[in-house]
């Protein structure tokens, strides 16, 4: 595969609960081309964000393990004053929550001046205030003038999300790390922020990672689209592999548990049962979905279970997807 | 903006109202007045009784009241003490000026402590030397300003000689000899300043580090090093003024906190300042005197709420006017 960006091999991220560490990452192997999207899916708590903060080693206290591995550099044992050059200028995070993205003392246009200022110390008061003008203009805000001089907590969450944009793609980073950039958001922005990545992708020719558990902007925006589980992938391909044709019982249950376009009343919804495990309750053995399709037997679960590669590119973790099915459905041979 | 602080500075107007009447009713509660404890052989029950109807003690609680408000407003009359036979605002006046520079250098000292041992314990929360910050700030809970007062005076006044161990300056010195006599005021006021300061920033202290604490695992911080700032901007640019608001906002309270709360540490070094004037007009029925100092240190919290409150809405630009 040509032009890979980003790679990650047995990644693995932990976090300090009492005395222990437990990860909440667990070897997640992924790659990201250039011009890519790859979404990355699943339910909340189960490991997307710490995986996206981890790209970038964003959590300070966090351990990480394995191996990251951007344009060729490995970004685990890099110094923190590396960090610092790649961060902001080759890897942008767009943030979910746009209010609590913001210092709430700095003015907006100080924020993102912030974000060009500390890769490029040289630059001129006046060439400073142009560029952040050009960004806001770029992300879709018309009054940049008078946005420049607002604090966050007077835009609306529409305009604060393009702003978070706008620091992000400051630097026109090769990758862009995208954390349920629309979940806030109503549904008409959530279109219009989704168009803007996507512009901002092609105008970058960058990678992007893109974090979501809405499974409608992952078949509009994805190439392809990793599905996460417990820390862990549990499928991963192409767009269509794992829409079309999902194989993980996990997939399947997410896909089946969302409304068709036009839902007549009395469709029932599938209800995955239970919850993605606490940081700490995470099975660390066997398939990590087991307990949540209790009516599939303990022999249809490998006890190591990998991913395996069941068609080209297309990965499937554990073998009980072949044996799996919904319980309404019965049993099929 | 301004508006605001208008608004908010005629609100204090009320408040002083208030609180001008409960001190008056408290006065009134406490039993016996100022000739209670005049024993004078040569005086009779019917002479003082003639000198209470003078002084207008016999009337009723609201003209009393009155009369005493007209006089604060009109002319700044506080009335004249019964024990210094002197007029209120003199003995007041010659003491406020040594209280609050006593209390100027507390609040440096304060901050001067707080702010970095704060950021050092907040920053390397849990390393050894946040847990000996959080040791001396446990001490400092634990130990009465007094004790305090009482250590330092015995090792660097008494048995150092470093520091003088009483009074606002040395004897014989008058303003007239210029800097020396300046300096013979600080070098009186250090001590005293250092025993409040010391017991009172551990609060500060670790207010800021739980403040710090706190900041640092909010999302906009991720942003900051998604950025690509170092730890070092991370923490002073972005940390550090959040982390400052709450104490920003607790400046007013504490200036009328050290105004009001100076009597003990002024007891211990003997330094001639409103609190021990407050005490002795307590145990002398010296109602004018005593009713001067509760609505002064009154005052000073209710201006210093105001103070608070206008630093906050000159900080964080989330506050505005309602």
């Amino acid at each position: 595969m040509a032009d890979v960006l980003l790679e990650l091999k047995n990644l693995k991220t932990s976090f300090r609960v009492k005395d222990d560490y437990f990860a909440a990452v667990d070897d997640v192997t992924l790659t990201v081309n250039k011009r890519e999207v790859l979404a990355v899916v699943g339910e909340s708590g189960c490991g997307k964000s710490a995986l996206a903060y981890s790209i970038m080693k964003l959590h300070t206290r966090a351990q990480v393990e394995g191996k990251i591995e951007f344009k060729g550099e490995d970004i685990v044992t890099a110094t923190p004053g590396r960090l610092t050059q790649l961060r902001g200028k080759e890897m942008g995070m767009i943030f979910q929550d746009s209010l609590s993205a913001l210092n709430p003392l700095i003015k907006i246009g100080d924020q993102i001046a912030e974000a060009i200022y500390l890769h490029d110390q040289k630059i001129s008061k006046s060439a400073l205030k142009a560029r952040v003008m050009e960004l806001l203009t770029q992300v879709g805000i018309h009054r940049a003038e008078s946005v420049y001089i607002q604090y966050p907590h007077q835009l609306s969450g529409g305009m604060r999300q393009r702003v978070v944009i706008a620091m992000a793609i400051a630097n026109s980073p090769d990758l862009l790390i995208a954390d349920e950039p629309t979940t806030a958001l109503d549904v008409t922005i959530q279109a219009q922020i989704l168009d803007l990545i996507r512009k901002l992708r092609d105008d970058l020719d960058a990678g992007v990672i893109l974090i979501t558990h809405d499974l409608g902007v992952v078949a509009e925006m994805a190439d392809r689209v990793a599905v996460m589980y417990a820390g862990q992938i549990v499928e991963i391909g192409t767009v269509y592999d794992v829409m079309e044709n999902p194989r993980h019982p996990y997939t399947r249950s997410l896909l089946h548990s969302m409304p068709s376009a036009i839902a007549s009343k009395d469709e029932k919804l599938h209800v995955i049962e239970g919850v993605v495990p606490s940081l700490p309750l995470i099975p660390r053995v066997g398939c990590r979905f087991k307990d949540r399709m209790d009516w599939i037997p303990e022999s249809a679960h490998e006890a190591h279970p990998t991913l395996k590669e069941i068609t080209p590119g297309h990965f499937v973790r554990c073998s009980c997807y072949q044996h799996f099915h919904f319980p309404e459905e019965g049993v099929n041979a | 903006m301004l508006q605001f602080t208008l608004r908010r500075f005629l609100i204090m107007i009320p408040q002083l109202i208030v609180l001008s009447f409960v001190v008056f009713l408290i006065a009134l509660a406490m039993p016996g007045d100022a000739l209670t404890g005049t024993l004078d052989p040569n005086l009779t029950v019917e002479m003082l009784e003639i000198q209470r109807e003078l002084l207008g003690l016999n009337n009723p609680w609201y003209v009393r009241y009155w009369d005493w408000i007209v006089g604060i407003v009109t002319r700044f009359d506080f009335g004249r003490s019964f024990t210094w036979q002197m007029p209120v605002t003199a003995i007041i006046g010659e003491r406020l000026g040594n209280t609050l520079r006593l209390s100027t250098l507390t609040l440096v000292i304060m901050y001067a402590i707080a702010i970095p041992l704060g950021i050092i314990s907040g920053r390397h929360h849990d390393t050894w030397k946040d847990k000996i910050i959080t040791a001396y700030t446990y001490l400092g809970f634990g130990m009465p300003t007094m004790v305090a007062g009482l250590l330092l005076l015995f090792s660097f006044g008494f048995n150092l000689g470093w520091f003088p161990t009483g009074l606002s300056v040395a004897p014989g010195m008058s303003p007239d000899m210029g800097l020396p006599y300046h300096l013979s005021r600080l070098h009186h006021l250090i001590l005293p300043a250092l025993s409040v300061a010391l017991i009172t920033t551990v609060g500060t202290v670790q207010y800021l580090r739980g403040e710090i604490i706190d900041l640092e695992q909010r999302e906009f911080i991720l942003t900051v090093r998604a950025k690509g700032a170092d730890e070092n901007r991370v923490y002073n640019k972005h940390i550090f003024r959040n982390a400052l608001l709450p104490i920003a906002a607790f400046l007013g309270f504490q200036i009328a906190f050290l105004i009001g709360g100076s009597v003990l540490v002024e007891t211990v070094f003997s330094f001639p300042g409103i609190g021990g004037l407050f005490i002795g007009s307590i145990t002398g029925r010296d109602f004018s005197v005593m009713m001067s100092l509760v609505l002064l240190f009154g005052a000073a919290t209710i201006v210093g709420s105001f103070l608070s409150d206008v630093i906050m809405m000159m900080v964080d630009p989330r506050i505005e006017i309602e």
